[in-house]
């Protein structure tokens, strides 16, 4: 397991200290005009999902994705497995900074805070999955990235279902964080669709 | 372990119209296949098709009785494809890698992949990154031996590798094959092919039985390098390939001699002084190519004698490819 998860989503202690602290100087600058929630969620949403996009790209590339999927291995599990190593990936950096929010927030926030990056990294795979390369790769993740943002913050139909509506709102309500899951499950059977395929 | 591989008319063709075409043979359990091509003969792309990462756009291809349009999963757990990319996770070491890679097709690491890669003089404790291109060619190879597979498909296999791994390597491959593996070989070069069972040749995305070696070899041009003491022979399909592999030699260092065609063999055809004259201003190495190449152009046109004037037509042509 610990080879796959170096294999697949690795991160060098470096760059996990230098997120850490970057992200914490983010959400703490947010917190001096109580944005905290929404600076949290910009990051989850662009690590999630550019971290697997490119990843994925770059095994393309590098002919590492062909060995993957002419394997035996179910494709559903690997990509799953995939999305599971890269929503810790995402989420061990970020602790400070989702200390920083849950403080002030209550320790429910961490429901859309897990959801959310779920959500993020199961786009991001499926936009590497789909991506042919870099260039079309890059602007895939901006423009999920740009969507995820946009529907999170735009009082919309849509934002309900959105798991980083709950943690950006000022108006926090538990109850509606059942919702967000319903999306969550979309993605990941549109995921599990798709790969099965290949 | 005893697998076969049966192959009914397939294709597979690019939007520009370039693939194979209507490719069948059959490649039973213990047999090592060589499929013969040239650079751009469909090589890669049959072997994709083999490998599963290409669906035959027709015909029919079944390994061990599972067709792969209906069950290409089953195919998957027969079959272990080394592609000529050498992919590796370049963070991870060579045992990592081999880990991972086992760990898609279920396979528990034995003694197996610290046998081979002994044989094959490959530390595995070393991150992939720091290896050379022969080194990962030779994890890559390790790694199929070592997944127990029914069918290895290897594409040019000897990419990088020293002779004397290359020796390893076939030698590997007589002991698969031994145990019933069938091993599927794509490859451009003729010393290579001379180690197989059964050659097929493949030219133009087709596909045709080439009887032997010797057959193969009768087709060819032979080149003959001479390095110091030691003679290096490449086989080449046509002259217009000459000057690239003239350049392709002279980049990794000047030889003592090239020579075309057989070596020692006298040319029956009067030469003239003055033509004489013309080749001794040639680069010493070039003198005796240039010779079989005279020799060869005024046999083909029919000329008796050679004068400066067909020297000056072969240099002519030679300078146009």
């Amino acid at each position: 397991m610990m080879t796959e998860f170096k294999a697949l989503a690795g991160q060098t202690p470096f760059r996990i200290i230098a997120k850490a602290g970057l992200s914490l100087l983010f959400v703490g600058l947010a917190t001096l005009v109580s944005r905290e929630g929404l600076a949290l969620s910009i990051l989850i949403i662009f690590m999630g999902v550019t971290g697997p996009t490119i990843r994925l790209v770059t095994m393309k590339m590098d002919g590492l994705f062909d060995r993957i999927i002419v394997s035996p291995a179910s494709k559903s599990r690997f990509f799953f497995k995939f999305a599971g190593f890269w929503t810790v990936a995402v989420l061990l950096p970020l602790i400070p900074a989702m200390v920083a929010v849950i403080i002030p927030q209550g320790p429910a926030t961490i429901i859309p805070i897990i959801s959310g990056t779920v959500l993020a990294v199961l786009v991001g795979t499926l936009a590497g999955f789909v991506s042919r390369g870099l260039s079309e790769a890059h602007l895939t993740a901006i423009l999920t990235s740009g969507l995820l943002i946009v529907f999170s913050i735009i009082n919309t139909p849509v934002a309900t279902y959105v798991p980083f509506t709950a943690l950006s709102s000022a108006a926090f309500e538990p109850a509606l964080l059942v919702l967000p899951f319903i999306l969550l499950v979309i993605a990941g059977v549109t995921l599990a669709l798709t790969v099965s395929r290949s | 372990m005893s697998a076969k591989i049966e192959v009914r008319g397939i294709s597979y063709q690019y939007p520009g119209g370039h693939g194979v075409r209507d490719i069948s043979f059959n490649a039973g359990a213990g047999e090592v296949v060589c499929i013969f091509g040239w650079n751009g003969a469909g090589k890669t792309t049959l072997l994709k098709v083999l490998s599963t990462l290409f669906s035959p756009q027709s015909g029919y291809y079944c390994v061990d009785g599972f067709e792969v349009t209906r069950d290409r999963e089953s195919v998957r757990r027969k079959v272990f494809p080394v592609f000529d990319t050498n992919a590796h996770f370049s963070h991870l070491t060579g045992r990592e890698n081999a880990r991972f890679f086992m760990s898609l097709y279920e396979v528990v690491q034995s003694g197996t992949l610290d046998r081979i890669a002994e044989n094959f003089k490959l530390d595995l404790d070393r991150p992939a990154g720091e290896y050379s291109l022969g080194m990962k060619r030779k994890l890559m190879l390790a790694e199929s031996f070592a997944s127990g597979r029914d069918v290895l498909i290897f594409d040019e296999p000897t990419l990088g590798l020293d002779s004397t791994i290359r020796e390893a390597f076939f030698s590997q491959v007589r002991e698969v094959a031994k145990r019933g593996t069938c091993n599927i070989i794509g490859t451009n070069r003729i010393e290579d092919a001379g180690v197989a069972d059964r050659i097929l040749s493949l030219d133009k995305g087709r596909l045709c039985q080439a009887a032997s070696i010797e057959a193969l070899v009768a087709r060819m041009i032979r080149i003959t390098i001479t390095v110091e003491d030691r003679e290096l022979v490449e086989y080449i399909p046509s002259i217009d390939v000459l000057p690239q592999m003239i350049k392709k030699i002279l980049s990794l260092g000047i030889p003592r001699r090239i020579e075309i065609g057989e070596t020692g063999t006298e040319d029956s055809l009067q030469w003239t002084e003055e033509a004489e004259e013309k080749v001794r201003h040639a680069p010493p190495v070039l003198q005796a190519m240039i010779r079989s190449l005279v020799v060869r152009y005024a046999n083909d046109h029919g000329y008796k004698r050679i004068t400066p004037d067909v020297v000056e037509e072969v240099k002519k042509r030679f300078e146009q490819r």
